[in-house]
């Protein structure tokens, strides 16, 4: 054999292939591209000021190096479908196998420095336009100097390499494995129609099933923290199975209905249907979950970026939040601490508005009947519930509701005590220590400072805070000297423009080091102190929203590009079939066209299905992010939803009209 | 008046850049009596492949008018081709063309259904027919399951379930073995004399001899034609052998 004779061929192999393989050196130059600038940008932040950033980065980074390999594999069994003919007839014409597999090799190396050059440029070129929109994003000044980040090329030549490399191997050994004649029929094997699986289908239905009431039923934030990702497999093995097994059950069940089936606008489709889901069922499924994962993503991210102003007056519902800790038995004086914030507070020229001070102790149970227990206990798997005892002066200072309470009992307020179950106690236990109760009730709306947690919160009012002291002693048992103490609030807001309560804050802050009689530790929280650090976790979130939002894009129209084309081929034959026999050309175009139509959007109607099913887990989970605005997230969702369904209808009618090209040549 | 006349049918083709035009046929002129059965022979390239498509409508002839039932089929629109194809033509391809979507039934029913065809109709024309092509046990089978000839007894059956004025066969023996070849062959006279009209283009010279009239094409002519009367199928296999000789020998006598 004459030298430089397989490369030739292999480069003459992709050129008649280009329909097939312009497209998918464009998917793998696009994968490199966005591989190259997360692996970029997680290396860049890495040298910035937020470690916070970079983590996210750095996750991005992950995702879409597992993405690429999926996707890529997947793609590539698409491509060397389509060329398995053409090695047949290779091998027919007396090339040997070992020739084409060096054929095949030459191919692989081609694609591969082809992808990575323009991956490379593109990403290189990309990079500066992705940092700067990272940084404008987080506020962040982009004076900074764009460099190419030579160990982010490494990276991404690497793990393409490899994906090259498995690649390469899985259609060697497809070549290897059937024999010319084989490889020659491959594409028009006869596929025996599928046969209905009603037991996955009915699995498929509970899963999906199930995962949707969990979405639904979902009480508590935590849980929903807990359960997301339950729910989340659940839908994707119900959608996989529904899709494959339950698609087959419902078209045969159509077929049945002669009257229904013998029509001619039926007739073809649903015979096409099925026939056509048995192959496709999966990659249709597939575009299903990523499509509702761009979606989650997207809404979520932007949501809570749109929001961050939302999310800041959540966390910190007062501008200020000093709180300094002491045990019972210490004789804190909290009327100094006050006297040196308003101090503090009035020297620096502002005035305090919406002042709160409680002295409370805040303990973390979770109830057995009237019983507050440890919340390690194996035996109880109730919700959280957040127990805030404080004595009803305090009570009456944050709520403005006075509350009757004698010596040594206990008024208890929360959703807790005005269940059904709860008229029957007249005594309540707490870590073991069991109070005489004075009363019970609902929680005033007025109440702001504990609003911040997560849990149920129940307000136990006490005559003076010391009848809780065994309770503390009860505490520092079960968990070590270090827990909870009785713990004195300052919250306020103040006056003035943002950069002079900043100057407050970062004056104010100075408190954690001073020293005050009783006080074990004193913490500091001020909300325009803690607005950068949001800014960078929930902008960065968004950006990778964003980035990977158009990844997973990207990845979903390429599948349903290839699936078009592939389709386009069998299709091609059975509708030049049906014109002979008399179907006009009208009625193909009819057929075709109503085809197409459902195998494109019954994903996305799935997918808008599963996102609304997921909306109040999301809510719920969004609550635990602090964004408590479930108006703006609905928004964000119909937004998202919608330009996702015009990208969507876009790549549709550019698919729809290469089908058509294919399927009507020489008709 | 004959059931089908093919007048002066002329057809060019142009090469796709616009260069040398290819004569397939010249002006070929024939016509095909109610209930006769014709096979149409000639070599490779002879142009009877354009000649069956064009009186199937598939093709538009560059010249000349084909007369099925009087109508002339050259001058229907675009629009009802495809009713008339399936309302007075039957098809039997040599690869069959069934559709492995459909199973037999339905692939039987496919130009009932795209008539608009009431489903319990279409049972009580399918059944004598199953019957008489012996096709009634796999009616319920995918075409990828049956044989060659179980196939092409199935496309015979799809042709026939319309009730064409003339069923067009483009060597419809072409892909499957002898046995399968006579069975069909005999059925195909069996139709025949139950009254329905074939026009068959076929290369093989057995199937030829089962017609009652061969028609010879060569240089997109009708070259000769020869009558079986009442000689038996072997004599007649002897003579359109030897005029099949002739043919590619190059004799200028008409017959």
């Amino acid at each position: 054999m004459r030298k430089g004779f397989l490369p030739r061929l292999a480069a003459t192999g992709l050129k008649n292939n280009r329909q097939t393989y312009l497209p998918y050196l464009l998917t793998c130059a696009g994968t490199v591209m966005m591989f190259y600038n997360m692996c970029a940008l997680t290396f860049h932040t890495s040298t910035i000021r937020n470690s916070n950033l970079s983590t996210l980065m750095s996750i991005g980074m992950g995702v879409t190096a597992i993405f690429a390999v999926i996707f890529l594999f997947y793609t590539n069994s698409f491509v060397i479908k389509r060329r398995k003919k053409e090695f047949g007839l290779y091998n027919i014409l007396g090339l040997e196998k070992k020739h084409i597999g060096i054929t095949m090799l030459f191919e692989s190396l081609y694609v591969y420095l082809g992808s990575m050059i323009l991956g490379l440029g593109l990403g290189v070129l990309f990079n500066k336009l992705v940092t700067l929109i990272l940084y404008r994003i987080l506020d962040f000044d982009p004076n900074f100097s764009f460099e190419i980040s030579s160990q982010s090329i490494v990276y991404t030549v690497v793990l393409f390499a490899g994906i090259a490399v498995l690649n390469l191997l899985f259609n060697l050994l497809q070549v290897r494995l059937a024999n010319p004649i084989q490889l020659l029929r491959d594409n028009s094997a006869g596929e025996k129609e599928p046969k209905a699986k009603w037991i996955s289908a009915l699995a498929g239905a509970l899963t999906l099933g199930a995962g949707y009431w969990i979405a639904l039923t979902i009480e508590s934030p935590l849980d929903a923290f807990e359960m997301f990702f339950v729910a989340a497999i659940l839908v994707i093995i119900g959608t996989y199975l529904l899709f494959t097994a339950g698609s087959i059950i419902f078209l045969k069940l159509m077929r049945k209905n002669k009257k229904y089936y013998y029509k001619p606008a039926h007739f073809t489709t649903i015979s096409g249907m099925i026939y056509r889901m048995k192959q496709n069922a999966a990659g249709l499924a597939s575009i299903c979950i990523l499509s509702t994962a761009v979606l989650v993503m997207i809404s979520t991210t932007v949501s809570m970026f749109v929001g961050v102003d939302d999310l800041l007056y959540t966390r910190f519902p007062q501008e200020i939040d000093i709180s300094a800790t002491y045990l019972p038995e210490t004789d804190f004086d909290r009327d100094a601490l006050l006297a040196y914030v308003e101090g503090t507070v009035s020297e620096a020229g502002r005035q305090v508005e919406n002042m709160e001070v409680s002295t409370s102790l805040t303990i973390s149970t979770q109830r057995k009947g009237n019983a507050f227990v440890s919340g390690s206990d194996k035996d109880v798997s109730s919700a959280i519930h957040l127990l805030v005892i404080l004595s009803k002066d305090d009570y009456y200072a944050l709520s403005g509701e006075h509350v009757s309470v004698g010596e040594g009992e206990i008024y208890a307020l929360g959703n807790v005590f005005e269940s059904k179950e709860a008229k029957e106690w007249d005594s309540i236990d707490i870590l073991g220590c069991s109070y005489q109760l004075a009363g019970m009730g609902g929680v005033s709306p007025e109440i702001g400072t504990y609003t911040a947690y997560l849990a149920e919160i129940c307000y136990l009012v006490v005559d003076e805070l010391d009848t809780a002291a065994p309770v503390v002693a009860a505490a520092k048992e079960l968990y070590g000297e270090s827990y909870d103490s009785f713990t004195c609030h300052i919250a306020f807001d103040t006056d003035g423009t943002q950069e002079e309560k900043m100057e407050l804050a970062g004056q104010l802050k100075e408190i954690r080091n001073l020293e005050f009689p009783g006080a074990e530790e004193i913490t500091f929280s001020g909300r325009e102190l803690s607005r950068s650090s949001f800014f960078d976790t929930y902008g960065g979130l968004f950006f990778l929203g964003i980035f990977l939002g158009a990844l997973f894009l990207m990845a979903t129209v390429l599948i349903i590009y290839y699936k078009q084309i592939v389709e386009g081929y069998d299709d091609k034959e059975r509708f030049s079939i049906m014109q002979k026999v008399g179907m006009s050309r009208q009625e193909v175009k009819q057929t075709v066209r109503a085809q197409v139509v459902i195998v494109f959007f019954i994903p996305l109607l799935a997918a808008v299905v599963h996102i609304a099913a997921a909306l109040p887990i999301l809510t719920k989970l969004l609550y635990l992010l602090n964004l408590q605005n479930e108006l703006l997230f609905l928004v964000c969702t119909i937004c998202t939803v919608l330009v996702f369904a015009l990208i969507y209808a876009i790549v549709y009618s550019m698919t729809a009209k290469t089908y058509y090209k294919i399927v009507y040549r020489r008709m | 008046m004959p059931l089908l006349e093919v007048k002066n049918v002329k057809k060019i083709y142009t090469t796709r850049f616009g260069g040398a035009q290819v004569q397939a046929l010249s002006a070929v002129n024939f016509s095909v009596e109610h209930g006769e059965y014709v096979a149409i022979m000639g070599e490779s390239g002879s142009g009877k492949t354009t000649l069956l498509n064009i009186i199937a409508s598939l093709d538009r002839p560059t010249g000349g008018k084909v007369l099925l039932g009087g109508e002339d089929i050259t001058s229907i629109a675009e629009k009802q081709l495809s009713v008339f194809r399936r309302k007075k033509l039957g098809f039997v391809f040599q690869d069959f063309n069934l559709l492995d979507t459909f199973c037999i039934r339905d692939n039987i029913f496919l130009p009932l259904v795209l008539s608009g065809e009431n489903y319990k109709k279409m049972e009580e024309r399918l059944e004598p027919i199953a019957r008489k092509l012996h096709i009634e046990d796999i009616l319920e089978k995918y075409p990828y399951e049956v044989s060659g000839g179980q196939k092409q007894r199935c496309a015979v059956a799809r042709a026939l379930i319309t009730g064409p004025q003339l069923i067009l066969a483009d060597e419809p023996t072409g892909a499957l073995d002898s046995r399968a070849s006579d069975n069909l062959l005999d059925m195909f006279s069996q139709i025949n004399k139950e009254g329905q009209t074939i026009l068959m283009v076929t290369h093989s010279v057995k199937a030829a001899s089962h017609a009652s009239r061969v028609l010879f094409i060569r240089d997109g002519e009708v070259f000769t034609q020869l009558y079986r009367g009442e000689r038996t199928k072997e004599a007649f296999y002897a003579d359109i052998a030897a005029s099949l000789t002739l043919l590619s020998v190059g004799g200028e006598e008409h017959a």
